[in-house]
C-alpha cells in the first residue's frame, strides 16, 4: 500500500468496468451448489405435501373459494420460503467465510471484493428464483387440474338455481369466466414476481447487515427485525402523520422510513389471487423499486465490505 | 534493527521490482468499543528479491500475519508502502501473481479435492482445457490423486494443507505466501512440502515463508526476518545468521584409531579449546523417514514393519 494523496482514489477501489461478470458467476454457482448441498430443496417435498393437501380438501371450501385457497397457501409456503432462505442463506455465508478464513484465499486471489459481494447474493437469488420457480409451476399445474371441476361444479349450481328451467348460453359462459377470474391469470406472474423481488431486496439488506455484522446469528436477527418493519412502513408513516409526535417523532418516523426498505410495496398477492388483474404499469413499478433496493442495498454493503479489515 | 545481510536495491534503483517490497509499514487497530489503538506492526520495512525463499519469523502475536495480510491487499496499512512485483498492494491486479495458503486453512465443505481446485483456478481466470490439465498435475504433485473426489469434509489436517497449497499455485503465481505450511502434516507429508517449495525456488517463484518450525525455516530460506512486537529486530541471509564465528566444525569419516586424540592433542597446544566432539547424530525427522519408507514387499515372502 503506496502512501497516496489524501483526494486520491483508493487503491482498492474497483471501477465497475473492472467487474468480471465470469468471476461473479464462478462464486454464484459455488454460492448455489454449496446451498443445494445442503439440502434445501427438501422445503419443497414440504410445499408439495401442503398444496397437495389442499388440493385434496376441496369439501370445505366453495368452487372458488377452493381455488383462491389452493393459491393462498401455495403463496404462503413461496413466501416462508424464499424469507426464510433469503435470511438464513445470506445470512450463513460472509460470517461463515470470514470465521473459516475461506474468505482470505478468495480475496488473495485478483478477485475484488464487490465481485465477492455480487456472487455470494446472486447465488441466493438464484436459489430463490429456482424454487418459486418450481413452486409456482406446482401450483400452476394444480390450479390448471382442478379448473375443470370447479367449472362443472358452477355450472351445476346454476342448473340447480334455476329450477328445472333452460339456462342460456351466455350465463354458462359467465359460470365459466367467473371460475376464470379464479384461475389462473397473468397476474398470477406479476404476484410471484413482487414476491421474488421482495426475497431480492431482503436478500440484499441481509448481505449488508452481514458486512457490518461479526456472526450469523445477529445478521439473522437484526435482518429479521428489518423485514419486520419494512412491512409496516406505511404504517410507521400513517401513525405519525395523524399523531402529532413533534418534530423528535417525526424525524424518528422519517429516518425509518428511510432506513427500513418498505417491503409492503411487494405485497400484492392477496388482491392477484382473489381476481384483481395487476397492470402492466403496476408490475413495472415494482420491478424499479425492487431494483432501486437491491441496487441501493448491494453500494452500501460494498462501502462497508470494501474497507472492513479481515 | 540488526542487519546482518547485504544491502539490497531499493525498487526504485532496480529495473526489475523486488517480488516484495515493505517500506515503513506501521499497522495500528482500533478495538471495537473502546476505541483504544493498538499497535500490530511498526515501522516494519524488508523486501523479497524475485525467486528468492524469505522466512519471516517470530514469537505468536509479532504482526507476522498482519504483515501477510497487508501485503496480500486484506488489511489496510495505517502508513507506510507495500509493493507486490512494484504494484501497490492495495490494488486487485498485484495478486495476479500472488497465491496465498494461511495457516489452518478451511474449504469449501460441500466440494471435493477437484472442485476446490477448479473453483480458485477460475477465480483466477484459468478455464476449459488448461484448467482440466492443471487440476490433476496439481493433485499429482500434492499427492492427493486418491482423494480428489472425496469431500472437503473427509479431509484430515495434513490432507487439507496439501489443498490448500495446492490452490495457492493453481495459477502459477511469481509469489507464494506459505503462513505454516506444514502445520497438522506428517513428516513425509511436511517434507513433500519442502521439496514443493524448494521445486518453487528453482523455477524462479518467490516464497514467504511463515513458520515457527524453525528448523524448516533454516532448511529452505535464503534469507529471514526476525520480528517481535511489530518490528524487525534481525533480518539477514540464513548463512551469516546461524553461523557462530568464533567456533569452526570439522566432521570427520574413517579416521585412524588415535587421530581424535591427535587432533585434541593438536587443539589443546595451539591454546584453543576443544567445546565438543562426539559422534554426530541424525535428526529426529530423518530416522523417522528412514524407519517408516514403505519398502517393497519381498515377493513371496512376508513384510515386517
Amino acid at each position: 500500500m503506496t502512501d497516496r494523496a489524501p483526494d486520491a482514489i483508493p487503491a482498492h477501489v474497483v471501477p465497475v468496468w473492472e467487474i468480471s461478470p465470469l468471476r461473479v458467476w464462478v462464486l454464484a454457482r459455488a454460492t448455489f451448489v454449496q446451498l443445494v448441498r445442503m439440502k434445501v430443496f427438501y422445503f419443497l417435498l414440504i410445499f408439495a405435501a401442503l398444496v397437495l393437501v389442499v388440493a385434496g380438501a376441496g369439501l370445505f371450501w366453495l368452487p372458488t373459494e377452493h381455488l383462491i385457497a389452493i393459491k393462498r397457501w401455495s403463496f404462503g409456503a413461496m413466501y416462508l420460503f424464499t424469507m426464510v432462505y433469503s435470511i438464513s442463506a445470506t445470512a450463513l455465508l460472509l460470517p461463515r467465510d470470514l470465521e473459516d478464513r475461506t474468505l482470505y484465499t478468495i480475496l488473495s486471489k485478483p478477485v475484488p471484493r464487490i465481485e465477492y459481494l455480487l456472487g455470494r447474493l446472486f447465488g441466493v437469488l438464484l436459489l430463490n428464483a429456482l424454487a418459486l420457480a418450481a413452486m409456482f409451476l406446482a401450483m400452476c399445474l394444480l390450479v390448471a387440474w382442478k379448473m375443470p371441476s370447479v367449472e362443472k361444479q358452477l355450472v351445476q349450481e346454476l342448473l340447480q338455481g334455476a329450477g328445472g328451467e333452460a339456462v342460456s348460453l351466455n350465463e354458462v359462459n359467465q359460470a365459466k369466466a367467473d371460475a376464470a377470474r379464479y384461475g389462473l391469470s397473468t397476474s398470477l406472474l406479476w404476484a410471484v414476481w413482487a414476491l421474488y423481488l421482495k426475497a431480492c431486496v431482503v436478500s440484499a439488506v441481509t448481505l449488508f447487515i452481514s458486512t457490518i455484522a461479526s456472526s450469523s446469528l445477529f445478521t439473522i436477527v437484526t435482518s429479521a427485525m428489518v423485514v419486520f418493519i419494512g412491512h409496516f412502513h406505511q404504517l410507521i408513516l400513517d401513525f405519525w402523520k395523524v399523531n402529532e409526535t413533534g418534530w423528535f417523532g417525526g424525524l424518528i418516523g422519517r429516518l425509518l422510513v428511510i432506513v427500513f426498505p418498505n417491503l409492503g410495496l411487494f405485497d400484492v398477492v392477496d388482491e392477484v389471487i382473489t381476481g384483481t388483474e395487476l397492470t402492466l404499469g403496476a408490475g413495472l413499478q415494482l420491478t424499479g423499486m425492487g431494483l432501486f433496493y437491491i441496487g441501493l442495498f448491494v453500494l452500501v454493503a460494498q462501502l462497508v465490505f470494501v474497507d472492513k479489515e479481515l | 534493527m540488526e542487519s546482518r545481510s547485504h544491502p539490497v536495491p531499493s525498487a526504485a534503483q532496480s529495473a526489475n521490482p523486488p517480488a516484495v517490497l515493505v517500506e515503513h509499514l506501521t499497522k495500528v487497530f482500533e478495538t471495537s468499543f473502546s476505541r483504544a489503538k493498538v499497535s500490530a506492526v511498526a515501522d516494519l520495512s524488508f523486501q523479497v528479491a524475485q525467486g528468492e525463499i524469505y522466512g519471516l519469523i517470530g514469537p505468536n502475536g509479532s504482526g507476522k500475519s498482519t504483515t501477510m495480510k497487508v501485503i496480500l491487499g486484506l488489511v489496510q496499512a495505517t502508513s507506510g508502502r507495500t509493493e507486490v512485483f512494484g504494484i501497490d498492494s492495495g490494488k486487485v491486479g498485484s495478486r495476479r501473481d500472488v497465491g496465498f495458503l494461511p495457516e489452518n486453512p478451511y474449504f469449501y465443505k460441500h466440494m471435493t479435492g477437484r472442485e476446490t481446485l477448479e473453483f480458485y483456478g477460475k477465480l483466477c481466470g484459468i478455464h476449459g482445457a488448461e484448467l482440466r490439465a492443471r487440476v490433476p498435475e496439481l493433485l499429482a504433485t500434492v499427492g492427493l490423486e486418491t482423494a480428489a473426489d472425496r469431500s472437503i469434509a473427509g479431509y484430515s489436517k495434513g490432507m487439507l494443507q496439501r489443498i490448500g497449497l495446492a490452490q495457492a499455485i493453481v495459477h502459477r503465481p511469481r509469489l507464494v505466501v506459505l503462513d505454516e505450511p506444514t502445520a497438522g502434516v506428517d513428516p513425509r507429508g511436511s517434507r513433500q512440502i519442502r521439496d514443493l517449495i524448494l521445486q518453487m525456488k528453482a523455477e524462479g517463484t518467490s516464497v514467504i515463508l511463515c513458520s515457527h518450525l524453525l528448523e524448516q525455516v533454516q532448511e529452505v530460506c535464503d534469507r529471514a526476518g526476525i520480528v517481535s512486537k511489530g518490528r524487525m529486530v534481525l533480518e539477514g541471509r540464513l548463512e551469516d545468521l546461524t553461523q557462530v564465528e568464533q567456533q569452526m566444525e570439522y566432521v570427520v569419516e574413517g579416521g585412524a584409531p588415535g587421530l581424535a586424540d591427535e587432533i585434541r592433542a593438536l587443539v589443546e597446544r595451539s591454546g584453543a579449546r576443544l567445546v565438543s566432539s562426539g559422534h554426530p547424530r541424525t535428526t529426529l525427522e530423518k530416522l523417522f523417514l528412514e524407519t517408516t519408507e514403505e519398502r517393497e514387499p519381498v515377493s513371496g515372502g512376508t513384510r515386517h514393519d
